[in-house]
């Protein structure tokens, strides 16, 4: 297994331990590293979702509980297109 | 001149099927919120909940020693044993008073209710499904004593950390939780209301979560100076969720609060659900902002009794809570 895929996994391990526990200051920074770093890091998504999902998502409450999702997918877009503006 | 290039530019402009399947992806989590709202919650949470009750266990002191345990065991059944005698004293006392008020042809009044400090009275300690009875009541008389539907919850996930103001406890529809139960916190304290439930654990939403409106009553009868231009002692008003237990009221400036008011839900119990630490007033404005404070300090809570019969009786009067503790795992 080579250097760069053990490098994240390791990262995604944090960011689990991170999104379980409800550390967003750590998660977010993580992802935003894993994001630039990796061409296809979708892990970010997954940790948006699974953090609504286990402290929002509460029925009746809009997209207010849906912030982690909107984050991550915002986060993934944005880094993406700088990325591709940065190292055209 | 011509210059090597550094970057590979097929990352994603040449793998549309990437963009497709994220979207995709993203439709789907959607859809499946949208017909199935506790599908997602439930799968991360059944991931989540191990490690939740781990972190628990860890900072209840689960690694402590056997002896350190045994000993602190038998600690708390001397203190069992001491609140047992105390109780049946005030029961004799009690009765004693009656008895007095009698001879003297005095109507018999009951303790006053909303006792803040519940004393424990028995427990079994031989069963894994024990309860504890701990009267808070108007009646000490103990052959009134009757289940109430209070269930004692582990708090796993609290504010800060938590973004939504909320707490994740170990209760949920197993334990006949359901969506609106009043939550409160060791002393008679409203904290907030079930607002999810799953199958083994639940989701509150704090009084104080930002967005949040309630009526309260602000009540300066302890404090005997501070009295409202009405001449009422109770002051109504509506309170604002600051998040983190805190919440503001907007209040006329004629309005006399002072800090140490004591902050109501209005109702036949009338819940106490905080008190005023500040009184912020601008001499430029005809109002004046009152901000309280939660009478608990949620960030070290860590446990809260769920009133499972909110739904279904408004106002119960509690003579005395049963706190099953079947659901207490160490």
């Amino acid at each position: 297994m080579s250097k760069n895929k053990i490098i994240r996994i390791v990262i995604d391990i944090i960011l689990f331990v991170a999104v379980i526990n409800g550390w967003w200051p750590l998660a977010i920074p993580l992802a935003i590293l894993g994001a630039w770093y990796w061409p296809h890091f979708v892990e970010i998504i997954v940790a948006g979702v699974a953090y609504d999902a286990l402290f929002g998502m509460i029925p009746g409450t809009g997209w207010h509980g849906w912030i982690g999702t909107i984050i991550s997918v915002v986060l993934y877009t944005v880094i993406l297109l700088i990325k591709k503006t940065v190292r055209r | 001149m011509n210059y090597l290039q550094t970057h590979n530019r097929s990352s994603f402009a040449r793998r549309p099927r990437v963009w497709i399947a994220t979207i995709f992806v993203i439709l789907v989590i959607a859809f499946t919120q949208f017909f199935a709202p506790h599908f997602l919650p439930a799968i991360f949470t059944t991931i989540a909940r191990p490690f939740w009750r781990a972190e628990f266990s860890l900072s209840s002191g689960s690694l402590r020693s056997p002896e350190t345990l045994l000993n602190q065991n038998e600690e708390l059944k001397r203190e069992l044993a001491d609140m047992a005698i105390r109780l049946e004293t005030t029961q004799s006392i009690s009765n004693e008073n009656s008895e007095l008020k009698t001879l003297l042809k005095r109507p018999i009044t009951t303790v006053p209710p909303a006792s803040t400090s519940s004393s424990l009275v028995t427990t079994s300690l031989s069963s894994s499904t024990s309860t504890t009875l701990l009267p808070i009541s108007d009646s000490l008389d103990l052959a009134s004593l009757k289940p109430s539907p209070y269930i004692l919850g582990a708090v796993l996930k609290r504010p800060p950390l938590a973004p939504y103001d909320e707490l994740i406890i170990d209760l949920g529809q197993n334990d006949d939780v359901v969506v609106g139960d009043l939550v409160y916190a060791s002393g008679n304290v409203l904290l907030g209301r079930v607002s999810d439930v799953l199958g083994q654990t639940s989701k509150v939403t704090l009084l104080s979560s930002p967005g949040e409106t309630y009526d309260v009553l602000i009540s300066n009868g302890n404090n005997t100076t501070s009295i409202s231009s009405t001449g009422s002692k109770t002051i109504p008003a509506i309170a604002h969720g600051l998040g983190g237990g805190q919440f503001s009221v907007e209040v006329p400036r004629d309005v006399i609060a002072s800090a140490g008011d004591i902050v109501l839900i209005p109702s036949i119990n009338n819940k106490t659900i905080g008190v005023v630490g500040s009184v912020v007033t601008d001499p430029a404005q005809p109002f004046e902002t009152i901000l309280f404070t939660s009478l608990t300090n949620i960030y070290e809570l860590r446990w809260v009794l769920v009133d499972t019969n909110t739904n279904t009786a408004p106002n119960p009067t509690v003579t005395t809570r049963v706190i099953t503790t079947k659901n207490v795992k160490k």
